[in-house]
């Protein structure tokens, strides 16, 4: 056994040196740990700095507010939009920012948010502010705690004036157009009987000696049925103003730009939109607007047609002479009885359609030299078909033919009028 | 004697074609379908077909389309009390188009001129 001394000194040496250790580590842990801390620091604040820097960058409107419906943040496009500064607005309930009442507007979509968690649309909303006025669609964005539970949600106000005017117009051009085609539908079947009565009255008062006074009788019946001919004619004004005005098109661009119009509500009646474009389409000629307007009726029908959710496919590809547009939903599928009256006028299955949709559209294609083709079952879905002629403007002809070697295209035959020319 | 073929679906307007038409010298029959058409100008083919666009069944510009991949020689003159047609891409490929009426001295012209011009008078 070593004596005492010598054990306690060893003993305290070892403690000494125990304790140093402790303390050094303790110091150098505690500097390596400020290191981290000042990391983590900076590495928090980088992205504040990134998520405030895209949340002004947006330059539709953004806000996020608390259970009560109090202002936590709002983007500078928001702000600006309503006259004020950012931290003006933080803190004020929303409601008392936006309607000026004193309690949460019924038709804000972040009540949905709440209760569900999950996102909401509130579409189209009227959004006006001193002499700004604009159409918006109103998204909201749950943000959850650690538990799940919605604590705030994040209010996306998308500015869709444009597309609000576009579908206005396009209303307006339906409404039109089924017009025009009920006139046209009535000026046809008043004029064939007429040109029979008006065709054989002119016969006998042809056959008639010159000095019959019946012959005053038959001129009467002659001036009268030509007036009634030029009543309809100008009754066929309204629908010869909707001819298409034809100019260069990009199939797969109307598509692109119907999407746009149509994608509001996809994602909260849960239907996706597959595009499906076939490559190296060749530009035809056409109305973009009256195309956009006849695939954007059908696509509507389609989405309508599946309120549980499904798919639509647009598919595009050429296919000889002809650009085919097929448009597929995963629906229910047409019954046998609604399938022969789906392109009547003023015929629907929805209480709140017109019944123009549909006519209009195949009126828009037939008009373009085109035909449509349904395909449908029950339990099956449904496609409808699209044929367009390709239509080449006489430019583009004339390329062709220096491309191939002719100077310039045949117009022997007389065929290619109004400027464009159709490939048989 | 020059020979027409009248595709019309409505009966009295068949009977005062055939009847006018008859007075100008023409030898004239007319179908109401364009399937009739096609099976007349099949049997025995006319000098130039009068066709209404407007037909129960197949319509006229489908048959045009059977017109010209058959007989390309036959010429087709399109009739239609639906003036808008005219527009219509389809319509051009016809040697003519005339807007049904009362007045039957257009459609007489023009099937004069088609006559002359495809070298059948």
């Amino acid at each position: 056994m070593p004596p005492f001394g010598v054990s306690s000194v060893s003993t305290l040496v070892v403690l000494l040196v125990l304790v140093g250790a402790v303390l050094g580590g303790w110091a150098l842990g505690s500097l390596l740990a400020r290191g981290r801390f000042r990391r983590l620091h900076e590495s928090i604040i980088k992205s504040k700095r990134q998520l405030q820097a895209i949340f002004d960058g947006i330059t539709d409107g953004l806000i996020i507010v608390d259970r009560e419906f109090r202002i936590v943040a709002v983007n500078k496009a928001e702000a600006a939009f309503l006259g004020r500064e950012p931290h003006e607005l933080v803190g004020k309930p929303c409601y008392e920012v936006y309607c000026r009442g004193d309690a949460p507007c019924e038709l804000c979509p972040a009540h949905e948010t709440f209760a569900t968690g999950r996102v909401a649309l509130v579409s189209p909303l009227e959004h006006t502010t001193g002499y700004h006025r604009k159409g918006v669609d109103v998204y909201t964005f749950p943000v959850n705690d650690e538990n799940g539970v919605t604590i705030q949600a994040i209010q996306y106000i998308k500015d869709v004036t444009d597309r609000l005017q576009l579908q206005q117009q396009l209303r307006e051009v339906e409404q039109l157009t089924g017009i025009g085609q009920m006139a046209a539908n009535v000026a046809h079947e008043i004029r064939n009987p007429l040109i029979a009565v008006g065709g054989f009255a002119r016969q006998l008062h042809e056959e008639m000696d010159p000095d019959d006074p019946r012959r005053e009788h038959t001129r009467v019946i002659l001036e009268e049925v030509t007036r009634l001919e030029q009543i309809l004619r100008e009754q066929l004004t309204l629908e010869r103003h909707l001819q298409p005005v034809l100019r260069p098109v990009d199939v797969n661009q109307i598509i692109k730009d119907v999407r746009k119009l149509v994608s509001h509500g996809i994602l909260s009646s849960g239907v996706r939109l597959v595009g499906d474009l076939g490559e190296g389409l060749p530009v035809t000629m056409g109305d973009a607007n009256q195309l956009k307007q006849a695939f954007l009726n059908i696509i509507n029908n389609a989405i309508q047609s599946m309120p549980e959710g499904g798919t639509v496919t647009v598919k595009t590809q050429q296919l000889g002479q002809h650009i085919l547009v097929t448009i597929t939903d995963t629906g229910h599928g047409i019954p046998e009885e609604v399938m022969d009256k789906l392109f009547v006028p003023f015929f629907t299955t929805r209480k709140t359609g017109s019944g123009l949709g549909l006519a209009v559209t195949r009126r828009i294609i037939e008009n373009h030299g085109g035909r449509i083709d349904i395909e449908s079952g029950v339990g099956r879905g449904t496609s409808f078909i699209i044929t367009l002629p390709i239509v080449r403007s006489t430019q583009q002809a004339r390329q062709d033919d220096i491309h191939r070697g002719r100077g310039r295209p045949s117009t022997s035959d007389g065929r290619d009028a109004a400027g464009t020319e159709v490939d048989p | 004697m020059t020979r027409l073929l009248i595709v019309d679906d409505e009966k009295n307007i068949r009977r005062l074609y055939e009847s006018e038409l008859a007075r100008e010298g023409y030898e004239v029959a007319s179908v109401e379908s364009a399937e009739a058409a096609l099976e007349a100008i099949e049997k025995d083919p006319p000098d130039l077909v009068v066709l209404d666009i407007r037909l129960e069944g197949m319509d006229g510009i489908d048959c045009l389309r059977s017109i010209m991949e058959k007989r390309r020689d036959l010429p087709v003159i399109l009739s239609s009390a639906y003036s808008t047609y005219k527009q219509d891409f389809a319509s051009w490929m016809a040697d003519a188009y005339v807007v049904k009426s009362a007045d039957l001295s257009e459609l007489k012209t023009t099937i004069k001129t088609v006559l002359e011009k495809r070298g059948k008078v």
